[in-house]
């Protein structure tokens, strides 16, 4: 396989089981794959074979995550192709350094594993530069239409923390918040009443659930 | 915010005389009624002296007249003076000189207008008036703030411990409801899916597409579900702690030195003597003869907490030491009096009021610094109280936290991966699904339930841990770590703190790294009191806004930490404070 390889890359997940499905679509690309459980042996790995794909879980568990495995990575190879991995459909909502998750990584959700097109489009999509960053992270989910900060502040909501408690642990004003909370019901399709809020609060839920 | 005060250091200073009076207590109604009173009884032995005719009620009526002339002048003082000028303490200390002057003017003119005096007693009054009023009304104002300020700190301090206890049962209590949610869960719909699944699996007639598409419909019906019940849910093992106030540590016993003053000892002595003195002999010699007395026994008790100072006694003990010394120290002033000052055929015995009222003088002194010491015991106690319930609380919650985010990632994250690639792995195959493929898919089936019963494996070393981070890093950012004696040790025995430790010290350094871009990172974890473990990481990268801190792990810091802070300077810090106790070693037996 080593021979007719089209590159080395790096699988990183602590799942044993997903990681092994995961080598054995690319290594049926012809790639040269590394298994990783955890995010050091992952870097080890990168430098050793350097490798230039690195697909990434990004919740490892204790420890670092994958969007610092693929940060670290990047300072050795700042070209490495990245697909990350995740069980939501919108990982925004999981709050986890989503803004240092590099533009041109592609995104795959686990249960889409399931098919080797899915991987093998994301692998391709990472690796070519003219369609890197093409593939939208969000898309095909309620929240796409969400700023950053919008899905910031929906988590507040869903956390059951008023207006006064939102702008407080943002240091802005009640009125800011409730402009906020304005656009993103228009955003969201949801109309201004009095269970808006708690159709705010589903909308994250419902994402963070994957329905 | 659980920071320990020092317990010695609000025990009465001689400097806190002084500083007192540029306070505003010494004009408060709460001070000044307490001074009129103290000092109404005294005054009329100081006037029954100096009355021709020995009449109490007479020298009661002079008294009164006196503190009433005095009270007046205070609050006239407290009119005329602008507040800024209230705030110095020199300034009031002036005006107060003047004042007690006044005071001895005033009574000495009426009671030479009305004849009860045979001779004029107005140098003693202006004396004893003038030097009198602001050490006694620092005295009374001290006493009184502090006891004021006590009171009101301990009603505080009782309630915030009443409302932290509260919050920690409150956050047992959810626990364990949900707990109770959990377990319901389990059995009435994990329980059943699963062996429902396995009677699928199990039976030969299932198609493998079929199979598969049962597998994930499991993982997205039941244990996504079931890991978002677990988000909210807490652990039965966080068991409620005796109430903190039953188990605190209470200040040291002041030194020796501490429940003396010589200041104040010669001070008392000289204005006490001079108030008799100046009415017995002529203004120069009543006035060296109290300065004499008041420097010699200064000079005595100086000496003496020379010699012991440092010693800490029992207040009993040191109650007769005092006493006995302040009892002796009038010999040698008496002496040399006797010798300069005093006509050779002075029928007044001094000595004879000295042996009776130095013990007391002495003991009085002591007597506030009980008072003192008492208060501060009390404040201590509870302040200890506090800072114990909010390590409770935050090991309550932390360990809410800590016991539920095991189940919940492995169920969200690690079992529905493996059940989806379970299905996929069922989906690829071909033919007929084998006893092997069925056993292995019955294992990853039910691992959601060991997932939601088993107890978390425990903790890797933290600091070790800690120092793989280091290594990740390497190349890319300088990590230097510092661990103080007894982290690894505290780690090893609690096994949250370690658990704890090792998140937000990952937490500190990822935020570092990913929003401030820092090279260089310095961490340092040590032991800052029995109870806490400080985690302190200073960094290079780029200042963040403190106003704003989404996204920097702030909830997480409030679950797992007791306090933390962040803070820009030369470098950007963070801090963070875990609860940790200390391990006492035990000796066994043998």
């Amino acid at each position: 396989m080593v021979g007719s390889s089209v590159g080395s890359a790096v699988v990183v997940d602590d799942e044993p089981l997903i990681c092994g499905i995961i080598a054995e679509i690319l290594e049926a690309a012809g790639w040269a794959v590394t298994q990783a459980q955890d995010a050091l042996s992952a870097i080890t790995a990168v430098k050793k074979t350097s490798a230039s794909l690195v697909v990434a879980d990004i919740d490892l568990g204790i420890g670092p995550t994958g969007i610092d495995v693929v940060q670290r990575a990047r300072a050795e190879n700042p070209s490495i192709g990245v697909v990350f991995i995740t069980n939501l459909a919108d990982p925004r909502i999981t709050g986890k350094g989503w803004n240092t998750i590099p533009n041109d990584a592609s995104y795959i959700v686990k249960t889409e594993i399931s098919s080797t097109t899915a991987l093998r489009a994301a692998v391709t999509e990472a690796l070519d530069v003219r369609t890197a960053g093409a593939r939208p992270l969000v898309s095909q989910t309620a929240t796409h239409s969400l700023s950053n900060t919008q899905i910031g502040v929906l988590k507040l909501v869903s956390e059951g923390l008023t207006n006064d408690e939102i702008a407080s642990s943002r240091a802005t004003t009640v009125r800011a918040v409730e402009r906020l909370l304005s656009r993103m019901m228009i955003a969201s399709n949801i109309a201004p009443g009095p269970s808006a809020r708690v159709q705010l609060a589903r909308l994250y839920w419902d994402q963070l659930n994957g329905r | 915010m659980v920071a320990k005060p020092d317990q010695q250091q609000n025990l009465l200073r001689p400097r806190d005389f002084v500083d007192v009076l540029g306070t505003g207590w010494p004009f408060r109604a709460v001070t000044i009624v307490p001074y009129a009173a103290v000092t109404l009884l005294p005054t009329t032995g100081s006037e029954l002296g100096r009355l021709s005719v020995q009449s109490l009620p007479a020298a009661f009526g002079v008294a009164s007249f006196s503190v009433s002339v005095v009270v007046g002048l205070v609050f006239l003082v407290r009119l005329i003076l602008p507040a800024t000028w209230r705030r110095n303490s020199t300034i009031v200390a002036g005006a107060l000189i003047v004042a007690g002057a006044l005071r001895g003017t005033i009574v000495s003119t009426v009671m030479d207008a009305i004849g009860l005096e045979e001779n004029s007693h107005l140098a003693s009054r202006i004396f004893l008036g003038a030097l009198s009023l602001p050490p006694v009304l620092a005295l009374i104002s001290l006493v009184v703030s502090r006891v004021v300020t006590a009171r009101e700190k301990s009603v505080s301090t009782r309630s915030e411990i009443s409302a932290t206890e509260q919050k920690r049962d409150r956050i047992l209590g959810e626990v364990d409801a949900s707990d109770e949610r959990l377990r319901e869960e389990v059995e009435e719909t994990l329980r059943p899916a699963i062996s429902a699944l396995i009677d699928d699996i199990h039976s030969e007639r299932s198609a493998r597409s079929t199979l598969a598409d049962k597998i994930d419909a499991f993982a997205n019906d039941v244990v996504r579900p079931l890991s978002h019940t677990l988000a909210t849910a807490g652990s039965a093992f966080a068991e409620k702690r005796r109430p903190a106030i039953l188990d605190v540590a209470l200040p040291t016993r002041p030194a020796f030195r501490e429940q003396i003053n010589a200041t104040y000892s010669g001070l008392v002595v000289f204005l006490g003597s001079g108030t008799v003195l100046l009415d017995l002999f002529p203004l120069a010699n009543g006035f060296v003869a109290a300065l004499i007395s008041g420097l010699s026994v200064f000079g005595i008790i100086r000496l003496l907490s020379a010699i012991v100072g440092g010693r800490q006694f029992p207040f009993a003990v040191a109650g007769i030491i005092i006493a006995g010394t302040h009892a002796v120290a009038w010999i040698p002033p008496h002496l040399i009096n006797q010798a300069m000052i005093y006509p050779a055929d002075l029928q007044f015995r001094p000595w004879l009021i000295s042996s009776i009222a130095m013990p007391l003088v002495g003991l009085f002194y002591q007597l506030v610094i009980v008072g003192e010491y008492s208060n501060r015991t009390s404040l201590a106690r509870l302040d200890d109280a506090r800072i114990e319930m909010l390590i409770q609380l935050s090991e309550a919650r932390r360990r809410a936290w800590l016991r539920q985010r095991h189940p919940t990632h492995t169920l969200h994250s690690t079992v529905q991966s493996r059940v989806h690639a379970e299905a996929r792995l069922v989906r690829s195959g071909s033919g007929k699904i084998s006893s092997a493929e069925r056993d292995h898919a019955i294992n990853v089936v039910t691992s959601a339930l060991n997932v939601v019963t088993a107890e978390p494996e425990e903790s890797a070393d933290a600091v070790m841990a800690i120092r793989q981070l280091v290594d990740f890093w390497s190349g890319m950012c300088t990590i230097t770590l510092d661990v103080g004696p007894g982290v690894g040790e505290s780690a090893a025995a609690d096994d949250d703190f370690s658990r704890a430790l090792q998140i937000v010290s990952l937490e500190m350094i990822s935020n570092a790294i990913r929003h401030g871009h820092a090279t260089e990172i310095a961490i340092t974890i040590e032991r800052s009191s029995p109870e806490i473990m400080m985690v302190v990481a200073a960094n290079n990268g780029t200042p963040v806004s403190t106003s704003y801190r989404a996204g920097l792990g702030i909830a997480l810091y409030d679950e797992l930490a007791v306090h933390w802070s962040l803070t820009n300077g030369e470098r950007v810090t963070t801090t963070a404070a875990l609860a940790a106790r200390e391990i006492v070693p035990t000796v066994r037996a043998i």
